[in-house]
């Protein structure tokens, strides 16, 4: 575990993910049943689909900041792998 | 006295340990003289090691399950997780023979779903974590394949190193007893017997693997190997309806897995890749690809943290895995799922 703080982008990265599993899923849940809760009046199919399509969003937008945290955190430690062999 | 599980638990065991260790050595001795062989491209000199080492698991699994089955002890969930180690091992052995194109093999992989749905050994909820039960029977069985290729294909991208993908699916599958144990114990309505068995019948074989594949190696597992082992954390975890702990422990094999595939930009063979995401220089120190259309690797983010042998790059994967596995044991622990 000594290596832990040389892995510090990739220990965010895995604590990101955790946060989004365990609390991500109680929101996810609490955002379908409310969407249910307001549009109880319109046909159930429609519900239905609207409760996809925002299900949907939520992952993408999930896979989204991940995808955009890996590759920020990479290129940031590949341009600091440069500055300090420039330096050498 | 036969049918007492514990006895039958310590068999499997005992011949899954045997009989995996007998295939291995086979394996080491003679599979360079027939030819079934890879090159370890980080070690200096490039030697040549014996391929397909997860013959030894799938036979090691094989041999382990029958005491279970002959007793009829908890067949349906034995055979469920045997049927899916065959059926992955079975693509794994197409793929390491005659290389399968980047789309049939997950496809291949998902179909070997089939056996265990068909024999139904799971609740068909799936538990969320801070106590949310979805109970979804035809969902579940739908997204039964869909798991498999996203888990089998995960631990085969993971093996890059020696013993990345073995070591860690043995941290795996031990967090997976662990998480169910405790859930027993907590009251949770956990069969542990059921758990125990399992896991006697999968751990032993894996565990040889991973002393023939550990650094350094000297068997390779192949797609024979990573594809069952995926296979068999999946079935295991769908039988005792560990889902969410299994994704937590996975986080960096299904890190790497999707990032390899979003930077590539679509579903591709290792062997297809022009730039290698990294370079490993004649006294085999180990730098990241600087080339921006590399796919950004674990091993290659791993190496730009400024890792730079073979072995320190091991140790940072294996640190990141069991930080993950504690995390699962954590949330467990805390009741959190």
């Amino acid at each position: 575990m000594s290596r832990l703080p040389s892995l510090k982008p990739l220990v965010l990265l895995i604590l990101f993910n955790y946060v989004v599993i365990i609390f991500g899923s109680h929101v996810f849940y609490t955002i379908q049943v409310n969407i249910e809760r307001i549009l109880r009046p319109l046909p159930r199919p429609l519900v239905g689909f609207v409760q996809a399509v925002v299900g949907l969003l939520l992952i993408l937008l999930w896979i989204f900041v991940w995808l955009y945290l890996y590759k920020h955190l990479f290129l940031r430690e590949m341009r600091r792998g440069e500055e300090s062999s420039n330096q050498v | 006295m036969l049918e007492n599980p514990v006895l039958v638990a310590a068999a499997s065991g005992a011949i899954g340990l045997a009989t995996s260790m007998l295939t291995l050595k086979y394996i080491a001795r003679n599979f360079i003289k027939l030819g079934i062989s890879g090159v370890d491209y980080h070690k200096p000199g490039r030697p040549r090691i014996p391929e397909m080492g997860g013959l030894a698991f799938i036979i090691g699994v094989a041999a382990a399950s029958i005491p279970a089955v002959l007793l009829n002890l908890h067949a349906s969930e034995v055979l469920g997780v045997l049927l899916t180690v065959l059926a992955t091992g079975l693509v794994g052995v197409i793929d390491d023979l005659k290389k399968l194109g980047a789309v049939e093999k997950p496809l291949l992989t998902a179909a070997a779903g089939l056996p265990l749905i068909l024999l139904h050994p799971y609740s068909g909820s799936l538990v969320l974590p801070l106590g949310i039960i979805f109970r979804i029977p035809l969902i579940y069985m739908a997204v039964i394949p869909g798991l498999l290729a996203v888990v089998s294909n995960s631990v085969n991208m993971f093996d890059t190193m020696n013993g990345t993908a073995t070591g860690s699916s043995l941290m795996v599958l031990t967090t997976l007893t662990l998480t169910a144990a405790l859930k027993h114990f907590m009251g949770g309505g956990f069969d542990i017997l059921l758990t125990g068995l399992l896991f006697s019948i999968v751990f032993p074989p894996m565990l040889v693997l991973f002393a023939y594949n550990k650094y350094p190696a000297r068997v390779f597992v192949g797609d024979t190997g990573t594809l069952s082992i995926g296979g068999a954390l999946l079935a295991f975890s769908v039988i005792q309806g560990c889902e969410i702990p299994l994704i937590i422990s996975l986080l960096p094999h299904l890190t790497n897995g999707f990032f390899n595939l979003s930077s590539v930009g679509r579903l591709f063979e290792r062997s297809e890749l022009k730039e290698r995401p990294i370079v490993v220089s004649e006294n085999g120190t180990i730098y990241a690809n600087r080339d921006l259309k590399a796919p950004i690797t674990l091993t290659r983010f791993v190496a730009a943290l400024g890792f730079r042998s073979e072995k320190e790059i091991i140790k940072a994967i294996m640190t990141l895995c069991a930080l993950s596995n504690a995390l699962t044991i954590l949330t467990v622990a805390l009741g959190l799922w």
